[in-house]
């Protein structure tokens, strides 16, 4: 309480303030006056507010976060232990029925396979092509803003709709790739209906945003460097690949380490593409993880068995995010 | 020009390498630029057009395709319906993200509780989980609590999406405030929500404004909840794109012409949020 009414003495001094705010804010500043009922009441929950604002103020967005990411993730663990279709109304207890089912399922293993290949490729050809991306945009070079500007489009057009301009691009007998191809006489796969050059086709339309994505991170990380190091090691003679090598990427590496990490979880969520551009075909030759347990779900119904294979990939994907964990701690 | 940073690339470079440097960036800039130039150009075509067996730059170009979206035609829908569910799923949660992060982060940067670090951690850590693991849960839930197809539904899951990312953009922005200047606001007597609203929201409506976009983006563009937790009442524009996507070739001028559509609030809204862009992907990581 002492320290109520020492908060009021400094308030009291300034009365000017009272009056921008009404009557809100007299009833907050001023004492609470005995007698006045409901009003002092208010002005006692509106202090204790202001003193616990502190605890509080997460509380609502946590609660919400909580609620509706933590509770369905718990709910779906115990869906895993159990037979449930929606066709049929009951269902019961299954144990461990549903993982030993996984564990023999020869269509789980490539979908494993493909979850791997998909976000390894990924992230090193994204981590690449977004690094040199970042470098040739760092250049001090005359309108380099226009393309600072253009070079992030991909990563604001909807997964949905990059996923449309692909499919169109691919396409055998309308689209760009192969007309290119046959521009420059080469043979023009059927891209999306071969099992060798679907996957590689996916790849393509995700690093086409991906990249972009790292790029915009590097370049930020590349543009905050100090430059003395750069001068002086320039100074001393060292060649551009030197000082790429002893110097940009060891001042970059934390910037990449996130980007990495951040990329990694998105491609382990690729979801968009496999639905519209591949669908998970041929076969299974494109079907990852996320996408096998999105169909298991929907299209076959069996959400038992769909909740066990997604937290089989929440388990794939506890070493990104412990990764992940690392580093925000440490930026934290 | 000293002011501008120098990398690897620029030093006292020859003639030679600068040019080759320069129409390399405009080669790859392009290559990223040409499939959003060639979705707009697509849905400016019509249908035999956009199907030819070599893609043509030249044609005769019609409207046809965005006033069919527009209007709906030959027992196709219409985009309005789903434009306006998607205009009142992004704004609502956008504020209501808002309203919950600023709270949040200010008491988050300003004085942590203890295990700050946890509840910090807690909320980004949320935004790394695969939604396929969550979905079938909340599926059901939803069916439950009869929010299927509502557009209440996407906006309470938007919002809590995009609250972790939300808090951590503004925390980072929040902490560049020169602590003297909310220490003075503290010491001057001015109760917490007006600490808010006439020191803290003055200083960081750059950053609040970036945050907005960031969440507008991220909320426009969801396509994996909404496609599964709505059909009609609180379909979003990406639901609309999804129904024209089994048929091979028929719908491709119409559907790219939709896409367009789609695409353009968030490439005015990203144009607009670039400089902080990459704050908002790095959740406030990168500046």
């Amino acid at each position: 309480m002492a320290r109520a009414s020492s908060s009021d003495a400094t308030r009291a001094a300034t009365p000017a303030d009272r009056g921008v705010t009404g009557q809100a804010a007299a009833t907050l500043d001023g004492r609470p006056v005995p007698g006045r009922g409901g009003v002092a009441v208010l002005a006692r929950i509106r202090r204790w507010l202001d003193r616990r604002f502190f605890v509080l103020a997460p509380l609502p967005g946590f609660v919400l976060v909580a609620a509706v990411t933590l509770v369905p993730i718990v709910l779906g663990i115990y869906l895993s232990f159990t037979n449930y279709q929606p066709i049929h109304p009951t269902y019961q207890w299954s144990g461990l029925v549903n993982y030993r089912g996984l564990v023999h399922d020869p269509q789980v293993h490539q979908a494993v396979k493909n979850t791997v290949i998909f976000a390894g490729f990924g992230l090193v050809i994204e981590m690449i092509l977004g690094v040199g991306l970042a470098l040739l945009l760092a250049r001090p070079a005359r309108g380099i803003s226009v393309f600072r500007t253009l070079y992030v489009l991909p990563l604001m057009v909807a997964g949905i709709a990059s996923a449309v301009a692909w499919r169109a691009l691919l396409n055998t007998s309308s689209g760009w790739i192969n007309y290119l191809f046959s521009v420059v006489g080469l043979p023009q796969p059927n891209w999306l209906a071969s099992p060798h050059t679907a996957m590689p086709s996916v790849l393509l339309a995700d690093v086409w945003s991906g990249a972009p994505t790292v790029a915009i991170i590097v370049l930020a990380g590349l543009l905050a460097m100090h430059k003395d190091p750069v001068e002086a090691a320039r100074v001393d003679g060292a060649t551009d690949w030197q000082i790429f090598l002893r110097i940009t990427l060891p001042a970059l590496r934390p910037v990449l380490a996130f980007a990495a990490v951040f990329r990694l979880v998105d491609l382990f969520r690729q979801i968009a593409l496999f639905q519209v551009v591949t669908g998970g075909g041929p076969g299974l030759a494109t079907t990852v993880l996320n996408f096998f347990v999105y169909q298991t779900t929907f299209v076959f119904g069996e959400l038992g068995y769909g909740a066990a294979l997604a937290v089989l990939l929440i388990v794939m994907m506890i070493i990104p995010l412990a990764l992940f964990a690392r580093l925000a701690r440490r930026s934290a | 020009m000293k002011q501008q940073t120098r990398t690897l690339a620029d030093r006292q470079a020859k003639p030679l390498t600068k040019l080759l440097l320069g129409v390399l960036t405009w080669i790859v800039v392009l290559i990223f630029f040409f499939p959003v130039l060639w979705m707009a150009l697509t849905g400016l075509k019509s249908e035999t057009d956009a199907n030819t067996s070599t893609p043509h730059f030249i044609f005769k170009p019609t409207f046809a395709q965005y006033a069919s979206v527009w209007k709906g035609a030959g027992g196709l829908n219409g985009l309005p319906p789903y434009l306006e569910h998607s205009v009142i799923v992004t704004v609502v949660s956008t504020l209501l993200v808002l309203l919950l992060a600023l709270p949040a982060a200010y008491a988050l940067s300003i004085r942590p509780v203890r295990k700050w670090r946890d509840v910090l951690f807690f909320f980004i850590s949320t935004k790394m989980l695969p939604v396929v693991g969550a979905i079938i849960p909340l599926y059901l839930i939803a069916r439950n609590l009869h929010l299927l197809d509502h557009v209440l539904l996407l906006i309470i899951l938007y919002t809590a999406i995009n609250l972790p990312i939300a808090v951590w953009m503004l925390r980072s922005f929040l902490l560049e405030v020169p602590a003297e200047v909310i220490e003075a606001a503290r010491v001057d007597g001015a109760g917490l929500v007006r600490q808010l609203r006439r020191v803290i929201i003055p200083i960081i409506s750059p950053g609040l404004a970036a945050t907005a976009l960031i969440c507008f983006i991220f909320a426009w563009n969801e396509f994996f909840l909404a496609v599964n937790l709505t059909t009609v009442n609180g379909a979003t524009v990406p639901i609309y794109l999804v129904g024209f996507v089994q048929p091979e070739g028929p719908f491709l001028a119409h559907l790219s012409a939709a896409a367009t559509i789609a695409c353009l609030p968030v490439l005015l809204a990203g144009w607009a949020a670039q400089d902080k862009l990459v704050r908002g992907l790095s959740m406030g990581a990168v500046k």
